[in-house]
């Protein structure tokens, strides 16, 4: 068992964020937050894999960082830094 | 409850805090989580430990990693990992991340986490009072500890 319940915009994304496969509520536990800003899942299986859910959430946040970045650049021509204590440039 | 997302035992037979610690993993981005149990000061210690073994875990991946892009997030976690802090008081120690509390200390003040899991036997009704200020697309997390596994459940 995972999510018995989910709001329905959840309901229409199930897809791991991890692997990428299509998802059904019951194989599926809840992750990050995209750069939407939006819940999304990923398979339980990878709870009995470590090393794959650390990797997996790694490349996950390297992914949505870059949109995130990219998203900025178009709004406001902000250049987003990842990191480091002066992430944002100097006006 | 409405809102909330509503998981149940994603961890197989004998859920331990070593389970429970991995799907925190996968949370601790999200905001403070709240854990519910009967005993907190017996699941506080395991769950740190299992907490900074993951931790030991992220720091290996990231010393054998080659992939650039990999490098800064698992830095990130590594940072994160270390430096959230998991309490057993509860509301006054409000700066910490991650608060394992009973229900009686919970339906005094319920919390404002974003992930709440319950280990032990809840009543709904007082699950209702315990989510009521929790945010929308909020997680509640139903998974009993197993207390056979003396190793990650000892008093």
């Amino acid at each position: 068992m995972a999510i018995v319940s989910a709001s329905t915009q959840l309901s229409e994304r199930l897809t791991c964020a991890i692997c990428s496969v299509s998802l059904t509520l019951d194989s599926a536990t809840a992750g990050l937050y995209d750069a939407n800003n939006q819940q999304t899942l990923a398979c339980v299986s990878h709870f009995s894999e470590p090393e794959k859910l650390i990797i997996g959430w790694a490349d996950f946040i390297n992914r949505e960082q870059k949109i995130f970045a990219v998203r900025m650049q178009e709004r406001g021509g902000l250049t987003y830094r990842q990191g480091g204590a002066n992430a944002w440039p100097n006006p | 409850m409405h809102g909330l997302t509503r998981e149940e035992n994603s961890f197989g037979a004998n859920p331990g805090t070593k389970d429970l610690a991995r799907h925190m993993f996968t949370r601790m981005w999200c905001g403070k989580i709240v854990v519910v149990t009967d005993r907190p000061r017996a699941v506080n210690g395991p769950l740190r430990r299992q907490w900074l073994k993951l931790a030991r875990k992220v720091s290996r991946e990231r010393s054998s990693t080659l992939q650039a892009g990999r490098l800064l997030p698992l830095s990130n976690m590594i940072a994160r990992m270390t430096s959230m802090r998991l309490t057993s008081t509860w509301p006054d120690d409000y700066e910490a991340d991650v608060f394992i509390v009973t229900i009686e200390r919970l339906l005094h003040w319920p919390p404002d986490c974003r992930t709440l899991y319950v280990t032990c036997d809840m009543p709904l009704e007082q699950l209702h009072i315990i989510t009521a200020l929790m945010p929308r697309n909020g997680l509640v997390v139903m998974c009993k500890l197993s207390q056979a596994n003396s190793e990650t459940y000892k008093s």
